[in-house]
């Protein structure tokens, strides 16, 4: 009796010990890989929003990484935007580092939002050309996190991408279909009222009218994701997002 | 409070642990022959996922939580990749614990649960419940709902198709399709009536 | 079960006759979950593959010497500890398909087939037959799963692993895609239909 509960606990032990080193080993062994993924498919949604197809660490020297003060528009470079990346989904849950969104604006669903923002900016002769400011708010299932390429110059949309979302795949999913997402470029992001406008479209809409600036083709069956994905934009395109940002920098574009 | 209704109503209709996640299907398909053994299965899950899914919520931003360690003097140590078997080990000891309770001071409540209780270790739904936690980053009390809402929605998802299946037993299933075939297609069906929910938006 | 196992039998017999979803109705929960893309449906059944073999291989090995009272719980330990070691493969080498997958790699622990093959077969069997055992009804789970991503995805919405195959409506094409096939009920519809063309056959062949 004494020998098979002294046999149950070494058997333990060892099982627990080799499994411990194999699990270890394999974390450590694979840590470096997941985080050169990760990096690297950071930097290709980011190119590619700004409308650069595939991976280039040539292209991506080219973007400058900005923190922007939500509140001013103030900005100022960043010199580690990894380690600012790394820190933000810490960051957008801690009180101290957010603004409470109050009642009634919080239109993409997100509680509260950090005070500052690291965007990415591509310059063009000395002057910025394209921004592409990271967004998040809920879709359907979770959060999207998104981001959202404007020109600066004529406040169009050069480009959007998802980095994150959990929506169905093949209806909400779509919204990584290159496709619709191409379908965004070139429209207007502020109406005549300066307020940021975009309809969702089923059917074909007169190109000359005010509004096919605005109209990007919705997606059948998918109706709350572009919801969620308009409510995004209205939200982060205000004057409690970049609003105060953009209306600096398209100062300085011109 | 708002949040909190928010995260019942959605765990319990609209993310629905059996329907629109189908974890836990072995038991769900295995124990819905009866309505009788499907509410004892349903309220020994709903028990055990409000127990599991706030303890574990503990664990988590103590230990496991990238930066967690910080506090005790470890600072940059990150065990998160040892999540996954801490929280079935969790899992495990609670159920064996509730069992072992169970049997000493309610054996009434025991002789009736008894035998689902080892089910429940290898039940998706419990350590679903606790993945999906870890993954939304749920405060303690937004937890304690989380558990005890998915626990429920599974609950009645089985108890609703235990029905389903005692009425089917009068009708005239095709050969192949009988038994598990047609379990398979009325959970589909009922699956279908769920996803009205999802359109709910608090 | 005759004295002599055949090897062949052990590795085939689990993948079409004894299939593990369909007949056994094991491991359903992933299988629903993930199907909705083929190339999700791939990697989760590389990644079961990979823990039921494995898992199969090592309490096989260490059977003679686990003493049954922690005979389940050493198993939990193996088997958990080889999800992790899969989970940080998927997530290194297949980074975006991790996203997709989300919790349901780390829900192979619970998942029936893994802990009901160490049960029936690896305990009482030899490390190669186990290896065996696990693998075939492994590869009859990753079949199941891959047919039913390939139908779910090329029927849902025209591509397979996201190359378009027919070119939707919405694409200016002809195809007007099922949208109801990507969405969770299909997935019991269709292992329902499944389950009905399996039984059918075997009732079928035992009259004959």
């Amino acid at each position: 009796m004494q020998a098979e509960q002294r046999r149950a606990f070494l058997v333990g032990i060892a099982v627990a010990l080799v499994c411990s080193i194999l699990v270890s080993l394999s974390v450590v062994i694979l840590r470096p890989i997941q985080a050169v993924s990760r990096e690297r498919s950071r930097i290709e949604t980011i190119i590619a929003a700004a409308g650069f197809t595939g991976y280039s660490d040539d292209i991506f020297e080219q973007f400058v990484p900005l923190i922007v003060n939500l509140e001013t528009g103030e900005y100022r470079k960043e010199s580690d935007p990894e380690r600012w990346y790394a820190e933000f989904p810490e960051m957008i849950r801690d009180p101290e580092r957010c603004t409470i969104i109050p009642k009634g604006y919080d239109i993409a669903a997100i509680k509260m939002m950090p005070k500052e923002m690291m965007v990415y900016v591509l310059y063009n002769n000395d002057k910025p050309s394209i921004a592409i400011l990271p967004m998040y708010g809920s879709g359907l299932w979770s959060v999207m996190h998104s981001y959202l390429a404007v020109d600066l110059a004529s406040f169009t949309v050069a480009g959007i991408r998802f980095s994150e979302h959990g929506e169905t795949p093949g209806l909400g999913g779509e919204i990584d279909n290159i496709r619709w997402q191409t379908n965004w470029q070139g429209k207007k992001i502020y109406d005549y009222q300066d307020k940021p406008r975009f309809f969702f479209s089923k059917s074909p809409i007169r190109p000359d009218s005010e509004d096919a600036q605005h109209t990007v083709d919705a997606i059948s069956g998918a109706t709350l994701t572009t919801d969620g994905v308009k409510n995004t934009l209205y939200f982060w395109l205000s004057d409690m997002g970049y609003r105060n940002f953009l209306t600096k920098m398209n100062e300085e574009a011109q | 409070m708002e949040a909190h209704l928010s995260i019942l109503i959605k765990s319990i209709f609209v993310e629905n642990m059996a329907l629109a996640f189908f974890l836990g299907m072995c038991t769900f398909l295995a124990v819905s022959n009866k309505v009788e053994t499907a509410v004892g299965l349903g309220i020994a899950v709903i028990f055990v996922q409000s127990v599991t899914v706030p303890l574990n919520n503990i664990i988590f931003n103590t230990f496991i939580k990238a930066g967690s360690l910080d506090k005790f003097g470890l600072a940059g140590v990150d065990i998160s990749f040892l999540g996954l078997i801490t929280y079935i080990g969790v899992v495990a000891a609670t159920v064996q614990l509730l069992e072992m309770f169970l049997d000493k001071f309610v054996p009434s409540l025991y002789n009736s649960l008894g035998i689902f209780l080892p089910l429940i270790t290898v039940n998706c739904a419990i350590l679903g419940g606790t993945l999906f936690m870890v993954q939304r980053d749920y405060s303690f009390t937004e937890s304690v709902v989380y558990g005890f809402g998915s626990g429920f929605g599974w609950a009645l998802a089985l108890v609703c198709l235990a029905g389903l299946r005692e009425k089917m037993k009068y009708s005239d299933v095709p050969k192949g399709l009988q038994g598990h075939g047609i379990t398979f297609i009325a959970a589909g069906i009922m699956a279908m009536a769920f996803m009205v929910f999802s359109g709910i938006k608090l | 079960m005759s004295k002599k196992i055949d090897n062949r039998q052990i590795f085939l017999d689990p993948i079409i006759k004894n299939n593990p979803i369909a007949v056994q109705i094991l491991g359903i929960c992933s299988v629903l979950a993930v199907t909705s893309q083929l190339k999700t449906s791939i990697v989760m059944g590389l990644a079961v593959i990979f823990v039921v073999s494995l898992s199969n291989l090592f309490v096989s090995l260490i059977r003679n010497y686990i003493p049954s009272s922690i005979r389940i719980i050493v198993e939990m330990t193996i088997i958990a500890s080889l999800v992790i070691v899969a989970d940080q493969l998927i997530q290194a080498f297949f980074f975006s398909v991790s996203k997709q997958l989300s919790v349901f790699v780390g829900l192979i622990i619970t998942n029936c087939i893994v802990m009901g093959r160490a049960e029936a077969f690896a305990i009482k069997n030899s490390p190669y037959q186990s290896f065996l055992d696990g693998a075939g009804n492994a590869i009859g789970y990753a079949l199941i799963l891959v047919i039913m991503g390939a139908f779910r995805e090329l029927f849902g919405a025209g591509k397979l692993l996201g190359y378009t195959v027919f070119t939707t409506v919405q694409d200016g094409g002809w195809y007007v895609p099922n949208g109801l096939l990507l969405l969770a009920p299909s997935g019991f519809f269709l292992i329902g239909v499944i389950i009905w063309i399996i039984q059918s056959r075997i009732v079928a062949k035992g009259k004959a």
